[in-house]
């Protein structure tokens, strides 16, 4: 009555009003009182404090207690979770040290930046000043840190310690007065990448001072200037941090989506923990959503830690973007989605353990998260093109510039959209069957 | 006398079986009431017929005189269970589940009393996957009391325990009553029935 009447909150002997005048609204409550026949014992005035203005805002009532018994229930829920081995291993600790582990193998040859490069010259003592002119100035273009060494010994012990990467060993005999060419010593490591590297570039700046020393012993016209030779900047190319960084994302959220979900509500249905938790004044979908809470807490801890990492390893700036996280939580959705295919199909839960558990494993390997898999014979590749995870992680990478997979845009959206629709259903089809206890 | 709980001629098939057939039975307030009967007889699938876990298919159910269904809040708020096989997330501790359930209702008892009056103050920070058997069952009980309900459903809560626990847990019941609840029990012992019972319901093949 008082609310049709006030636009109140009702609780059990209470009654709670706003307004903006209180002498007229007290008139009209002592009124509709009198006129209902409604003893009131007590009268509070308050002006609204924080939690009001966020009501009226949000125009929910906290107090309406279901939103409190959905929190707690996901706080100890997700407290239940951590606590667990399995789950705090494959949710957070899994995708942390994979990044490092892949990155550590595979991101080496590809992920350097030439300047971080280190050269070792070493000029013989007593060595003619005019040519020792020449091949400074020509080392000089060396587009790596140079660092001038007193001996041999010296440079060839910090080439053992990785402190350099190349030396190069200018001995006095190399005169540009003498007819005999000239040897310049390049020491090297055969098969550390960084070394092979940094030996081939270094060649290409001794070709050019064995230009210059022609020039001055045959007499060559001196307009041959030294060209700056364009060196790729090899990080334009191809980096595997920035390419490995959506595939560790994904699978972050896969683990909670695919493991944690369904296997949380399969293992309170067959234990009866659900059964208990109907016996409490909670609606059915109540125990359900504080699950769903507390798996996506989950998720957003395990990618946050990831992102931090990433961040460390100075991935891409495009990943910070708007954009990035919009189809993140794109991503999410569909994934959690998913989770919920497998709790509609299963009827037990150790059954439904080894089935997700290959599923898990096969979209993780061809859904092309750790390398391109376009280069498969058709009997699996099928199988990619169905995959969400696919499409979901070529997306994430196309936002950054990649752009890997054979398929335009919009595919990206409609296939895990499909999956998405399809779980919904299933799911929509086997609620009752999933989260009831009969 | 208000009964607590009337059942009228209470029917539950499952296709052709005949879980339960045609029970009736009155429960009145503040006494302990046993239903017993040998194992597979339907008494739990009664008890939870009236706790609301499944549905009837033909009879009536009234509570404290009034309410005839227990999808009610009002109901649900008024009683307290303890299931046959009760699981509690394993990794939670004793306090932190009773806190947890304690958060569901309106009215509920303070929790750390209530683990002393069970005698778990040892296991408090237990979790409860390290629990006895016997810890566990008490718990479950714990559960079922601490939303402080008008009438306590006891779903075989001695089975499988040693004689001492038991004993423990009859005191626990007696105790219960004291405190002026209505508890619905069942059992498969003649004489837990005949020690603790004011009312006893012999049930057997679902009648």
């Amino acid at each position: 009555m008082f609310q049709k009447e006030f636009n109140g909150i009702v609780f059990d002997e209470k009654v709670e009003i706003s307004t903006n005048n209180i002498e007229k609204t007290l008139f009209e409550i002592m009124e509709f009182s009198k006129k209902n026949n409604i003893q009131i014992d007590d009268i509070v005035i308050r002006k609204p404090n924080l939690e009001d203005v966020f009501l009226s805002l949000t125009g929910r009532t906290l107090r309406n207690d279901i939103m409190k018994k959905i929190f707690k229930l996901a706080y100890y829920q997700f407290k239940s979770d951590v606590r667990d081995f399995e789950s705090f291993f494959w949710s957070f600790v899994f995708p942390f040290i994979l990044f490092i582990i892949l990155v550590a193998i595979f991101g080496n040859t590809n992920q350097m930046n030439i300047k971080d490069l280190n050269v070792g010259i070493v000029y013989e003592k007593n060595m003619n000043i005019i040519s020792k002119g020449i091949f400074t100035k020509t080392f000089e273009n060396i587009p790596m840190k140079k660092t001038v060494l007193k001996n041999l010994d010296e440079g060839i012990e910090k080439l053992k310690n990785k402190d350099l990467d190349v030396v190069l060993f200018v001995p006095k005999t190399t005169t540009l007065i003498n007819d005999k060419s000239p040897e310049i010593d390049l020491y090297y490591v055969q098969g550390r990448s960084n070394s092979d590297i940094s030996k081939n570039i270094v060649k290409v700046f001794i070709d050019y001072v064995n230009i210059e020393m022609i020039k001055r012993v045959k007499n060559v016209e001196d307009d041959v200037i030294i060209e700056k030779i364009p060196i790729s900047t090899l990080r334009d190319e191809f980096s595997y941090k920035d390419f490995i960084f959506p595939g560790i994302l994904i699978l972050s959220i896969m683990s909670v989506a695919y493991f944690n979900v369904p296997f949380n509500l399969l293992f309170s249905r067959e234990k009866g923990i659900n059964k208990r938790f109907l016996l409490t004044p909670i609606k059915g979908y109540t125990y359900f959503i504080s699950l769903l809470i507390s798996s996506i807490a989950m998720v957003l801890i395990s990618s946050i830690i990831i992102i931090v990492e990433g961040y460390f390893m100075k991935i891409s700036n495009k990943f910070f973007s708007l954009k990035f996280i919009l189809f993140y939580i794109f991503s999410l959705i569909i994934l959690f989605s998913i989770g919920l295919i497998f709790v509609s199909f299963s009827k037990k839960l150790t059954t439904s353990i080894v089935f997700v558990n290959i599923f898990f494993q096969v979209s993780m390997f061809l859904g092309g998260l750790y390398f391109p898999v376009f280069n498969i014979p058709w009997v699996l590749k099928w199988f990619i093109y169905i995959n969400p995870v696919t499409y979901l992680v070529e997306g994430m990478r196309r936002l950054v510039g990649f752009n890997i997979a054979p398929f335009e845009n919009i595919w990206i959206y409609i296939v895990p959209s499909i999956w998405f629709l399809t779980a919904i259903i299933l799911f929509s089809l086997n609620y009752k069957k999933v989260l009831g206890y009969e | 006398m208000q009964y607590a709980i009337k059942i009228e001629n209470l029917k539950k098939y499952y296709g052709e079986t005949k879980a339960v057939d045609g029970i009736s039975f009155s429960v009145k307030e503040g006494e302990i009431f046993s239903l017993l009967g040998p194992n597979g007889a339907g008494k739990t699938t009664t008890l939870e017929i009236i706790e609301g876990l499944r549905k009837k298919d033909e009879g009536e159910i009234i509570y404290f005189g009034k309410y005839n269904s227990p999808e009610n809040f009002y109901i649900k708020e008024k009683i307290g269970v303890q299931l046959q096989n009760s699981a509690f997330l394993d990794n939670l501790t004793v306090y932190e589940t009773l806190k947890m359930f304690s958060g569901l209702y309106k009215n509920s008892l303070d929790v750390n009393e209530l683990i002393s009056k069970i005698f778990l103050d040892e296991k408090k920070k237990a979790r409860v996957k390290e629990l006895s058997g016997g810890q566990k069952q008490r718990l479950a009980i714990a559960v079922a009391l601490v939303n402080d309900p008008a009438i306590v459903f006891l779903d075989e809560p001695t089975t499988g325990l040693d004689p001492q626990a038991r004993r423990m847990i009859w005191d626990l019941i007696l105790e219960l009553k004291g405190n002026g609840k209505t508890i619905i029990l069942t059992t498969h012992y003649m004489e837990e029935a005949e020690y603790l019972s004011d009312s006893i319901h012999i049930i057997d093949h679902g009648r």
